[in-house]
C-alpha cells in the first residue's frame, strides 16, 4: 500500500491540471474565498464511502488525488455557525427549501505538498464489540484496520458568489473570517474529535 | 449568417440534470434516452437564459432571443432562437495507462457528424467502423484497452477524418493539456457496450444529512445522487426559428456572450456542481497543427 501512495509523487502534473483549472474559474467568477490552507495534521474525508479497505477516503473520479467536496464543505460551515448560535445571521448564504442558497461552494482540491499515510485503528476486544456476551479481556487478537489518509498538502478552498445574489462587503469580510476559524478550529471531514481535519495558513 | 449554431459543452465539475426522485438505487437519477440510455440534458434553455440575464442585461435582447417572460402579463412572444437537448459527445472513464479515456461510439459520432454537416465522417463511420462488442478503437497505439475493469482488445482501423473531427473536438477543453488529451485517448466502442458504459460508470454519490443534536446521519438521511462525471463532453444545437424576422444579429449575440464561458447547468449549483465551458462551433485559425 506504502508503494502505490509513493507513486503519487511522481503525478505532480495532476496537481498542475487541478490548479491551473481553478485559476480559470477564479478569472471568470470572482471568489469571495480564495484560500490556500496546509493540513495540520491529518485528514480525512469520505470515511464511508465504498473502498477495498474498510474506511473510504474521496478521491477525485478522473484524477485519483483526494478532494473535500463542496457539500462537506457547505455543510461543515453550516453546522460550524450553528454551534456558535450564528447560524440565522448567515442563513440566507446556505439557502432552504424555497430559496437557493447564495454562496457556492467549490470541492477543495489539493494544489501541493501532496502526500497520503497509511493510519490504523486497533481493536483489541474486537469479539466484546462485535456481540455482547464476550467479556473484554486480554486473550483477544488485536485486530488492526488500516486504511489512507491525507497526511500532508495543501488545499485550495474555492468560494463563489451567485451571479443573481449580492452580498455585501462587510458580511463577506465577516463570512470569510468564520470559515477560516472553521478550518483552523472546528476541523473539516471524519475523526475531528482526534484531531483530524484541522488546517493552519500557508506561510509564504 | 447560418441557419444553426452548434456548441460544445466540456463539463469543468460534474453535472447533475435530474429527473427527481426515482424509487431505483440511485434515488437521484440522471436524465437519459429513452431509447438508447445516453445521458441527455433538457432544460438547456433555461440555464443558457439564466446566463444570458446576468450577462448581458439586455432585458430587450433576453426577450427576442428566449421569448417573453410568462409572469409579464402582457401577450407572450415566443424566442427566436430554438435549443435542442444536450447529448453525449465524449464520456471520460478511468483507465491505468492514460490516468482517464475519453469512450464514444459510431452512433453519436454519426449524430454529431450530422449535426455539424460532416458528410465525408458520416461515409467514413458508416463504411469503416465496425467493432465488436468486445473490441475497441483507440486512436492512440495499444493491443489491449482497459475501461476500469473491463478489458477490451484494440482493432487497428483507420479512420482519418473522423480523427480530424476529434481534434477539432479538442478545442473546447478549457487548458492546453486536456485539448492535447483528447486528440489521441479516445477510445470508439460498440454502440451497445457504449451504452452499459454510460449506464454502470457514471458517478454515484452518497450523500448525508447528519443531525445537528446528536451528531448522527438523520432517519432517511441518506440518498445517492449521480452525476455526469468532470470533463464530460456535450453538443446541443441552436436553430435560427421559423418565424424569425431576418434577425441575424441574434445568433451571433448569443453565441458571443456564451462563447468561451463558464455557465451553471442542472442541480446541486452551490455544492459546485454544474460548472461547464461552452464553445462555439466554427472554423477558427490554429486548426493547422492536427
Amino acid at each position: 500500500m506504502i508503494d502505490l501512495l509513493q507513486n503519487l509523487k511522481e503525478k505532480k502534473y495532476i496537481l498542475d491540471i487541478l490548479q491551473t483549472r481553478r485559476k480559470l474559474i477564479h478569472e471568470k467568477r470572482k471568489p469571495i474565498i480564495n484560500l490556500k490552507m496546509k493540513v495540520r495534521s491529518k485528514l480525512l474525508v469520505g470515511a464511508g464511502s465504498p473502498s477495498p479497505v474498510e474506511v473510504g477516503i474521496t478521491l477525485s473520479r478522473n484524477y485519483g488525488v483526494p478532494v473535500i467536496p463542496g457539500s462537506a464543505i457547505k455543510g461543515t460551515f453550516a453546522s460550524f455557525l450553528y454551534e456558535n448560535g450564528e447560524f440565522d445571521k448567515f442563513s440566507h448564504i446556505f439557502g432552504d427549501e424555497e430559496k437557493e442558497g447564495a454562496l457556492i461552494f467549490l470541492d477543495a482540491i489539493p494544489v501541493s505538498d501532496l502526500r497520503l499515510s497509511v493510519d490504523i485503528i486497533n481493536p483489541h476486544f474486537q469479539p466484546y464489540y462485535m456481540q455482547e456476551k464476550s467479556p473484554p479481556n486480554d486473550w483477544y487478537d488485536p485486530v488492526p484496520v488500516k486504511y489512507i489518509v491525507v497526511g500532508e498538502g495543501i488545499f485550495q478552498f474555492t468560494v463563489l458568489e451567485d451571479l443573481e445574489r449580492s452580498i455585501k462587503d462587510s458580511e463577506k469580510k465577516e463570512i470569510k473570517e468564520r470559515f477560516i476559524e472553521m478550518l483552523k478550529v472546528y476541523g473539516l471531514g471524519a475523526k475531528t474529535n482526534y484531531g483530524y481535519g484541522r488546517f493552519n495558513d500557508v506561510l509564504s | 449568417m447560418e441557419e444553426k449554431q452548434v456548441f460544445l459543452l466540456y463539463a469543468e465539475t460534474q453535472v447533475h440534470a435530474g429527473t427527481g426522485f426515482e424509487t431505483g438505487v440511485v434515488d437521484l437519477p440522471i436524465q437519459r434516452e429513452r431509447t438508447t440510455k445516453f445521458p441527455v440534458i433538457q432544460g438547456i434553455k433555461g440555464a443558457l437564459r439564466a446566463y444570458f440575464r446576468v450577462n448581458s442585461k439586455d432585458k430587450g435582447k433576453e426577450i427576442e432571443i428566449f421569448g417573453s417572460d410568462p409572469e409579464s402579463g402582457e401577450e407572450t412572444k415566443p424566442g427566436n432562437l430554438n435549443f435542442s437537448e444536450a447529448k453525449i459527445l465524449l464520456f471520460p472513464v478511468r483507465n491505468p495507462d492514460k490516468l482517464f479515456v475519453w469512450v464514444t461510439c459510431p452512433l453519436v459520432l454519426v449524430r454529431f457528424a450530422k449535426a455539424v454537416d460532416e458528410e465525408e465522417v458520416i461515409k467514413e463511420i458508416e463504411e469503416r467502423a465496425k467493432i465488436d462488442y468486445d473490441k475497441c478503437l483507440p486512436l492512440f497505439d495499444a493491443r489491449k484497452v482497459y475501461l476500469e475493469e473491463i478489458k477490451l482488445e484494440a482493432v487497428d482501423i483507420d479512420l482519418p477524418k473522423t480523427r480530424r473531427l476529434i481534434a477539432k473536438i479538442s478545442r473546447c477543453a478549457p487548458i492546453d493539456y486536456l485539448k492535447n488529451k483528447i486528440k489521441s485517448d479516445v477510445v470508439i466502442v460498440n454502440d451497445t457496450l457504449f451504452s452499459e458504459i454510460v449506464q454502470s460508470m457514471t458517478e454515484v454519490v452518497p450523500r448525508i444529512r447528519i443531525n445537528r443534536e446528536t451528531k448522527t446521519v438523520e432517519e432517511g438521511g441518506l440518498w445517492y445522487e449521480e452525476y455526469l462525471p468532470q470533463d464530460t463532453v456535450m453538443y446541443f444545437v441552436v436553430r435560427k426559428s421559423y418565424y424569425n424576422n431576418m434577425k441575424d444579429s441574434l445568433m451571433e449575440t448569443f453565441k458571443s456572450t456564451v462563447h468561451g464561458n463558464l455557465v451553471n447547468i442542472g442541480g446541486k449549483e452551490t455544492v459546485g456542481k454544474g460548472m461547464v465551458w461552452i464553445y462555439a462551433w466554427g472554423d477558427e485559425d490554429g486548426d493547422s497543427q492536427s
